[in-house]
């Protein structure tokens, strides 16, 4: 047994219930164990039956007499009948709950250890009991910063790979996206190239024959020669269709460049580089650098439908923005499986709000899985295609800007997002939530729908957050 | 001019007009070229006539490049298959391999020698292989093959030689190599048709190993068994290893042993291929351009009074 209780106990002789009084008190003189407070009382069969401290004795002996007259009597009438005991087979836990809270205050007696069949064992020190507390405390403290800690720099971590997964995902889109252009702005700059060759050649052939003709210097055999050159190279070359072809060429490629241009300035756009972090912003341009960079997963796949009314500038962090919407399409985009995909995509002003609608016709949100999406690590994706945190960000991200994300969702139909953003910048949203209502009827045109039936009931995030309704298609 | 020589015919196979006609221009001096933006008239095109080489693009709408060259190889196996991507996931790289049995991975942006020389190159093959079917057209009795063709499995890994044996069929030995040196020794002195092999044994690379194997013995076919997914990796074992399969560690059994067939199989058209490889005739006529050509030229400065 090697309890830690070990270290608290203090193996001191008890003392015999029929010891006198003035024996007792010897034996508190003769030392040995200045530590103690008080000495146990045991039976014939050494278990404990009370104690005695020194506390109790003197407060005995400051009467007059009280030596002389009871000195004789038997320690048994003077004890602590109801001494704290714990046994040594008791958990730590537990003895340091029995002392702390049996023990009386102010605190002038010790406690009793016993074995496990009931013997006494020897003392403890209840300021022995207090330290071993205050030690367990300070290592249980350390313990909590470090896991603290350890949540932080995982959440941290798993922001970033978030992150580096939805840039890893624009890379691959964005690469695709240039890579085709390049390859042919590549080609047709070689055979440009190699074409200039053949020029170059035919025109030193031209050259010399009309040389050797203005200075009637060259004789027919030369001239013949030159001309059988000049016919040889024309059956590899034909100038009029092939600088046609080369014409053709120089005006893909320049449409290439331009459309590698075009992306490079989204993604420019989309990251604002250039701009300063929070702005007042035109929402419809950053529709349509989200749109660009996403184009990846939209094309092919989508019909995008624009139903742009004109808003007003609003004071925002762009690149978080644009965050927020290309995290929204490319939902979109995965959530859209059959061929005739479409995004309808809107804006319109709500009252003080600049609101942007995302609008498809996918699979929808199966309704166990819409009250939990804005959750931070929730995510259907299989391990590796999501962490979880996007919509959890975007989220975070209008919030943060004093709007808010709203979705109504059906399965089978489709999903819409509304995001709303304060055309004064978030000090002006005070009045936010006087809009629900609107959003709700908006959501579900029609009377049968479960619009707002969940949201009471959702904790994590404020009213009126998620909405449910049947998406119009 | 009559036409000695017939082009081989490409077929070219992207949504972006612009790439269609770009390599077309490169090869239409060598090539009679097709070109389509459909997936579905590009298998329509293969099944009509004899295309020798196809190139797709693989993200395309509708189809993927890997749908069109397994469709094109089922109605016209001999059509050599090349997939151009601007970008392409890694599943798209093991179906290149495994559904579209490519002869080249090819990344945009290209270098135009490089393609030049990977078209040249599938075109000569193609025609090997249209020659080699039309002659088993003409003797139906096909020379049944030794059906003890050898397997070779180049991997430490006794759950992956576990999965091989129980894969190889009864009538082919099984040879087990641990290293590259027991691997050659085996394919000097045995007759072996198949490899299965993996990429990584431990720290040791065997991607120079199985590109190498494949230049000294071009029948050999190979796959590879392995977990690692490395795009850059698998493309390099396509285009220098013509690699025949890629299957995933731990590998299923019933999905190895149709691998280990269609590998087999593979190589007894290999064997039935003449050896001679000769090369495609792409040359020009060279009969004289004009006749008579001083006369004319001379006669017509004659009547310009310059003479």
């Amino acid at each position: 047994m090697s309890s830690p209780l070990r270290a608290l106990l203090e193996p001191v002789l008890p003392l015999s219930a029929d010891l006198a009084l003035s024996d007792v008190t010897d034996r508190f003189q003769q030392g040995g164990f200045e530590r103690m407070l008080s000495l146990a009382v045991v039976d014939e069969a050494n278990k404990p039956v009370g104690l005695i401290s020194r506390h109790a004795l003197m407060e005995l002996l400051l009467n007059k007499y009280s030596r002389d007259l009871f000195g004789k009597r038997p320690i048994r009438f003077f004890m602590n009948a109801m001494p704290v005991i714990v046994s040594l087979s008791d958990a730590t836990t537990e003895v340091i709950s029995t002392v702390t809270s049996q023990i009386r205050i102010p605190i002038v007696e010790d406690f009793i250890f016993t074995e496990i069949d009931g013997t006494y064992a020897g003392m403890g020190s209840v300021a022995d009991v207090l330290k071993m507390v205050e030690q367990r405390l300070g290592q249980r403290n350390q313990a909590l910063a470090k896991a603290n800690q350890e949540i932080k720099a995982s959440q941290a971590h798993l922001i970033q790979s978030e992150k580096m997964a939805a840039l890893g995902q624009m890379v691959a889109g964005v690469a695709h996206e240039i890579n085709t252009p390049l390859g042919y702005v590549g080609n047709n700059v070689q055979m440009a190239q190699e074409m200039l060759v053949q020029i170059q050649v035919l025109l030193q052939e031209y050259e010399q024959l009309f040389d050797g003709l203005v200075n009637q210097t060259a004789e027919p055999q030369e001239i013949e020669a030159r001309i059988q050159s000049i016919a040889s190279i024309r059956e590899d070359f034909d100038v009029v269709s092939d600088l046609a072809d080369l014409s053709e060429l120089f005006q893909d490629t320049r449409f290439g460049l331009k459309q590698i241009g075009e992306i490079v300035q989204s993604l420019k756009n989309f990251a604002r580089v250039d701009r300063a972090a929070s702005d007042r912003v035109n929402l419809i341009e950053n529709i349509e650098t989200a749109l660009t960079v996403g184009q990846h997963h939209l094309k092919n796949k989508v019909t995008i439908e624009k139903r742009f009314e004109p808003l007003p500038d609003v004071p925002c962090a762009p690149s978080q923005i644009n965050q927020v919407l290309l995290n929204i399409f490319t939902n979109a985009a995965h959530a859209i499986t059959h061929e005739w995909g479409r995004l309808l995509i809107r804006t319109y002003v709500r009252g003080e709000f600049a609101c942007i609608s995302i609008e498809d016709n996918g699979s929808g949100i199966p309704e166990e899985h819409v009250a939990r999406i804005f959750e931070p690590f929730y995510t259907t994706k299989k391990v590796g295609e999501g962490t979880g945190l996007g919509l959890s960000i975007s989220y975070r991200i209008i919030r943060d800007h004093g709007g808010d994300i709203r979705l109504a969702t059906k399965a089978g139909v489709g999903t819409r997002f509304e995001i709303s953003l304060p055309i004064n910048g978030p000090a002006a949203s005070n009045d936010h939530d006087e809009t629900t209502d609107g959003i709700a009827g908006a959501m579900a045109p029609d009377a049968q729908t479960t619009a707002g039936m969940h949201s009471p009931h959702h904790d994590d995030f404020p009213e009126n957050t998620i909405m449910i309704g049947s998406v119009q298609a | 001019m009559s036409e000695l020589f017939t082009k081989p015919t490409l077929l070219l196979v992207d949504d972006e007009a612009r790439i269609t006609r770009s390599l077309k221009m490169l090869f239409r001096g060598e090539f009679d070229v097709l070109t389509t933006d459909s997936g579905h008239e590009a298998i329509e095109m293969a099944r009509q006539q004899t295309i020798s080489v196809v190139i797709s693009d693989q993200r395309m709408p509708i189809m993927s490049g890997v749908e069109v060259l397994r469709g094109i190889r089922e109605v016209s196996p001999n059509t050599m298959r090349l997939l151009l991507t601007g970008y392409a996931d890694l599943a798209a790289v093991i179906g290149s391999v495994n559904e579209g049995e490519i002869f080249r991975f090819l990344q945009k942006p290209w270098d135009a020698e490089q393609i030049r020389a990977d078209v040249r190159a599938a075109a000569q093959v193609a025609e090997l292989s249209f020659a080699a079917a039309s002659r088993q057209d003409l003797q139906p009795a096909l020379p049944t093959v030794k059906a003890c063709t050898g397997i070779l499995l180049l991997d430490r890994d006794p759950l992956a030689h576990e999965l091989v044996r129980r894969a190889t069929p009864p009538s082919n030995p099984l040879f087990w190599a641990r290293d590259l040196d027991e691997a050659m020794a085996l394919l000097d002195q045995q007759d072996i048709g198949v490899m299965v092999a993996d990429v990584m044994d431990g720290q040791a690379s065997h991607v120079g190993a199985i590109k190498a194997l494949k230049q000294t013995h071009p029948d050999l076919v190979t796959i590879v068994l392995t977990q690692l997914r490395d795009y850059e990796l698998l493309v390099e074992l396509i285009n220098q290893g013509q690699v025949f399969r890629f299957h995933p560690k731990p590998g299923h059994v019933g999905t190895f042993t149709k691998n280990m067939q269609s590998a087999l199989d593979y190589h007894q058209i290999l064997q039935l291929q003449p050896e001679t490889r000769k090369r495609h005739a792409v040359a020009k006529s060279t009969k004289p351009l004009l006749t008579g050509l001083s006369d004319r030229v001379m006669g017509y400065f004659r009547r310009m009074g310059v003479n």
